[in-house]
């Protein structure tokens, strides 16, 4: 089995009529799953789709997104999931930067095209299918009629281990969105040893909780059809309200749950958990940003049944590089949680500048080796060149570390603790942000002289807020509501500062640089509260 | 009707005083868009019961209450009749 799909069809084949996906009430089988999928991949391959091809998909987390992601691995193509939230001018730059050839769409998808196509973001070469329906004026190469015409049987595949199963992109520094390659190699080793790790098995009940354009889902996705698991994707709209996510986990009886941990401080700030809360849980994984230990063990507490497990990776090393099982209740709540030893395939190393080892409880810098390392980014080889670096102890040519931008040190135990960041990158609910992205959109600003970005921690926010500082051009009275509607225009609404403040300059440092530091402070003597009457105020 | 259209105005201006939002129209899906997104349901909650003076109880909240801003004035006037 060396293609993402191959664990998935495995099952359909021996088990047809068992769940695959449970979704808002329904149940879609194996087979019919497969059977979707296969009508996808005729489709692609019907709209000029052929090996290597880029395929973006505009559907919203539903059974049809899973199928169309499966549909594009068996034409041989690499799928894109892009968030509908998306401002058309992003969507945008990643189909130009893809060269898609098709554009997966349904009707939720109906007012991003339109505004695509209007401010001429579809190529005369790229193709849109709609799965669902057949919408009036917007380019249409295929409908939902097309689609139920297309035979439900597999297609041959030419695909091979180390072809790209999908590209997912992250907030990029320059201001563009950075496209991860990501190969069918690489997920498979991810999902084999935590198959193997944490013992899924069919009759298990698996959360889909991460959006799908987020690399978490990739495990959720394929951990759960390869085990031949059941899948229960979570409503994005069901995050809002804490009480129903915990009524979700109860009532679907999951014995899985995966997600960011910004979601279990919502549910547990709510009250919504009880004691001896999810009876059918047996596993609780996290990834994607540090869980302090108090949140890690309110909810031990509360779920001694359950076993908790910290996962620790980038997107560009695959979903997780390291794992922590939590073996009891922390006894200091003050201590970070460890991310624990590295998954099997996987080294992680702690390098000074001169890329050496430093001694146990030094902080250096983080590097992952192995085989869940992404081959780079999208057509950029200058970024691909600045974090993934020849291994300096590699004894194979070809052997590469990935720099992750995170800071870490062994402690005196052996655990590997991460202690921040090298750079601006910030986590803020479980979304991986480049401060410089937002700051490179602010930049092009006209009624802007100056503008910075800082994260400031924020009492009601778990994690880190954003919060703005800007100077508008003289003359100018701008105002924060406009510049958010500016914004707005070209940033996903996680990335768009929730604080702001005008100055008549902004604080610089001895070098004349802005000083970000200063600007943090100022920010948080504000008491962490948002500029609520909307009033400028200027130092 | 027109108690209902004042609370709608309330909402409205909650979005531009408190979130810095100028709502696009007021039937604007506001889930969707992400305007309205799991920190800031919370923050709304807290002002509409500061504002009105009612108490909106998380657990008796449905997530369609919170697609549209009639339907969030809705909601309040539903929840505490002497909000509207």
């Amino acid at each position: 089995m060396k293609l993402l799909q191959h664990g998935f069809l495995a099952q359909a084949e021996q088990r047809p009529e068992a769940p695959a996906i449970a979704w808002k009430g329904e149940r879609l089988s194996y087979a019919g799953l497969a059977a979707a999928s296969h009508r996808i991949a005729h489709l692609l391959h019907g709209l000029g789709c052929r090996r290597g091809d880029r395929v973006v998909l505009l559907l919203p987390k539903s059974p049809l997104a899973i199928s169309a992601m499966l549909g594009t691995l068996g034409a041989d193509c690499a799928y894109t999931p892009v968030d509908l939230k998306n401002p058309a001018a992003r969507v945008a730059q990643i189909l130009a930067a893809l060269d898609a050839r098709v554009l997966l769409a349904c009707r939720a998808a109906e007012k991003l095209v339109a505004s695509l196509a209007a401010e001429g973001g579809i190529a005369p070469s790229l193709r849109v299918a709609w799965l669902d329906g057949e919408p009036e004026g917007l380019p249409a190469h295929a409908t939902a009629n097309d689609l139920a015409r297309c035979p439900d049987e597999l297609l041959p595949t030419l695909n091979g281990e180390g072809d790209l199963a999908h590209i997912l992109f992250t907030s990029g520094s320059t201001g563009v969105p950075k496209g991860v390659m990501i190969t069918h190699a690489n997920v498979i080793h991810f999902i084999r040893w935590a198959i193997a790790h944490f013992g899924i098995r069919a009759g298990d009940r698996c959360s889909g909780h991460s959006p799908l354009h987020f690399d978490l889902s990739t495990f959720d996705t394929y951990g759960t059809f390869w085990a031949g698991a059941e899948l229960h994707p979570v409503a994005p709209e069901m995050n809002l309200l804490p009480h129903k996510l915990a009524k979700f986990i109860r009532d679907a009886e999951l014995t899985q749950w995966f997600s960011v941990p910004s979601a279990l401080n919502h549910m547990a700030k709510a009250g919504a958990v009880c004691e001896y809360d999810f009876p059918s849980l047996r596993r609780l994984l996290w990834c994607g940003e540090a869980w302090h230990a108090a949140g890690l063990a309110h909810w031990m507490r509360r779920l001694p049944h359950v076993r908790f497990t910290n996962l620790y990776g980038p997107t560009e090393a695959t979903i997780a590089s390291s794992y922590y099982d939590v073996p009891a209740l922390p006894e200091d709540e003050t201590r970070p949680v460890p991310i624990g030893e590295p998954c099997a395939g996987e080294a992680l190393l702690v390098l000074d500048e001169a890329l050496q080892p430093v001694a146990v409880g030094e902080t250096g810098d983080l590097y992952i080796r192995g085989v869940g390392l992404s081959p780079g980014y999208w057509k950029d080889a200058t970024k691909t060149e600045a974090a993934f670096l020849p291994n300096p102890f590699a004894e194979e040519p070809g052997d590469r570390i990935y720099r992750t931008g995170d800071l870490a040190r062994f402690a005196e135990d052996g655990a590997l603790v991460l202690v921040g960041r090298a750079d601006t990158q910030i986590k803020s609910r479980g979304y991986r942000i480049e401060l410089g992205e937002i700051e490179a959109v602010l930049h092009a600003i006209d009624e802007l002289e100056e503008s910075a970005v800082v994260a400031v921690e924020s009492a009601g926010i778990d994690g880190l807020a954003i919060a703005c500082g800007y100077v508008p051009r003289e003359g100018l009275a701008l105002e924060p509501a406009e510049l958010r509607t500016q914004l707005a225009a070209r940033l996903p609404a996680y990335m768009i500062p929730s604080h702001w403040r005008r100055f008549e300059r902004l604080p610089l440092n001895a070098n004349g640089k802005v000083d970000r530091k200063a600007l943090k402070e100022l920010f948080a003597s504000d008491g962490g509260e948002s500029d609520r009457g909307g009033e400028a105020r200027s130092t | 009707m027109e108690k209902l259209d004042k609370l709608q105005q309330q909402i409205v201006a909650i979005f531009a005083e408190r979130f810095e939002t100028k709502l696009p129209s007021e039937d604007i899906d506001l889930l969707e868009t992400g305007l309205v997104d799991s920190v800031k349901i919370v923050e709304l909650v807290l002002e509409i019961e500061a504002r009105f003076g009612v108490s909106l109880p998380f657990e008796d909240l449905e997530i369609e209450d919170f697609r549209t801003v009639p339907k969030l004035a809705e909601c309040i006037a539903r929840t505490a009749p002497a909000a509207a």
